[in-house]
């Protein structure tokens, strides 16, 4: 496992500054999703992304039968300024190893 | 800025004692650790770095929503303002690890009769091991 430690990187900020101009996910409160290229942050995790695909997952639970629909929103966005205070967790996309 | 909550965790390793939070968090980088948000969501990994706002950069990230797998990471950063708490933890490449303990455990025994055991160690991980049988005198 390649535990990368370079000496540049000293903060978690600074992971995140390797990933400009890749394509992330981007995890964000009241169950969204998002993903796309990073083109800028800062240290509020405001962040500008292009070429967004953004899902929203919603679970409904019927009233009869109390079975839980998970529903997801899709909607895409060319380019997107996201509040940093929203954002839960930022990765690079998820590989389907 | 918020000063981190109180109470190091388990200052585990025994390398002196912690004394305040923030030698905890210079303690645990490197260690796997279990991080859990406001949200109830629980992430498991091995601590890459962290810093005063409780951001956290982690890799082999599990992510686990009550108690069930749901996702994993290769590198994953948390914003701060949503940890709960960091926790060192034993675990978390799997089981396999203390499978390989018992392993070696019950193998020691062995070595000891009749062959030795040779394990290649790379970066303080075994990374191959063979066996050989002892030299007869």
């Amino acid at each position: 496992m390649a535990s990368e430690e370079e000496s540049t990187v000293k903060e978690p900020l600074d992971l995140i500054r390797l990933s400009l101009d890749e394509r992330i996910y981007v995890k964000l409160r009241s169950d969204r999703e998002l993903r796309g290229k990073l083109h800028a942050y800062d240290q509020h995790l405001n962040m500008i992304l292009g070429d967004v695909e953004e899902i929203i997952t919603s679970v409904e639970i019927d009233d009869e039968t109390y079975e839980e629909i998970v529903r997801t929103t899709r909607r895409t966005v060319p380019f997107l300024f996201v509040r940093g205070d929203g954002v839960i967790l930022v990765s690079p996309p998820l590989r389907t190893a | 800025m918020n000063g981190g909550g109180g109470g190091s965790g388990s200052g585990g390793g025994g390398s002196g004692p912690v004394k305040t939070p923030t030698d905890f968090l210079k303690l645990i980088r490197g260690r796997p650790v279990v991080v859990k948000l406001n949200s109830g969501v629980d992430y498991r990994g091995i601590l890459a770095c962290l810093d005063g706002y409780m951001n956290i950069a982690m890799e082999q990230t599990e992510e686990y929503v009550n108690g069930q797998l749901k996702n994993k990471y290769g590198d994953a950063f948390i914003r701060g303002n949503n940890v709960l708490y960091i926790s060192t933890s034993k675990r978390t490449l799997a089981d396999g690890c203390d499978v390989v303990e018992w392993i070696i455990n019950y193998i020691e025994i062995y070595a000891q009769i009749c062959f030795v055991f040779v394990f290649f160690f790379n970066k303080g991980e075994v990374v191959k091991a063979q066996f050989k049988l002892r030299s007869s005198r």
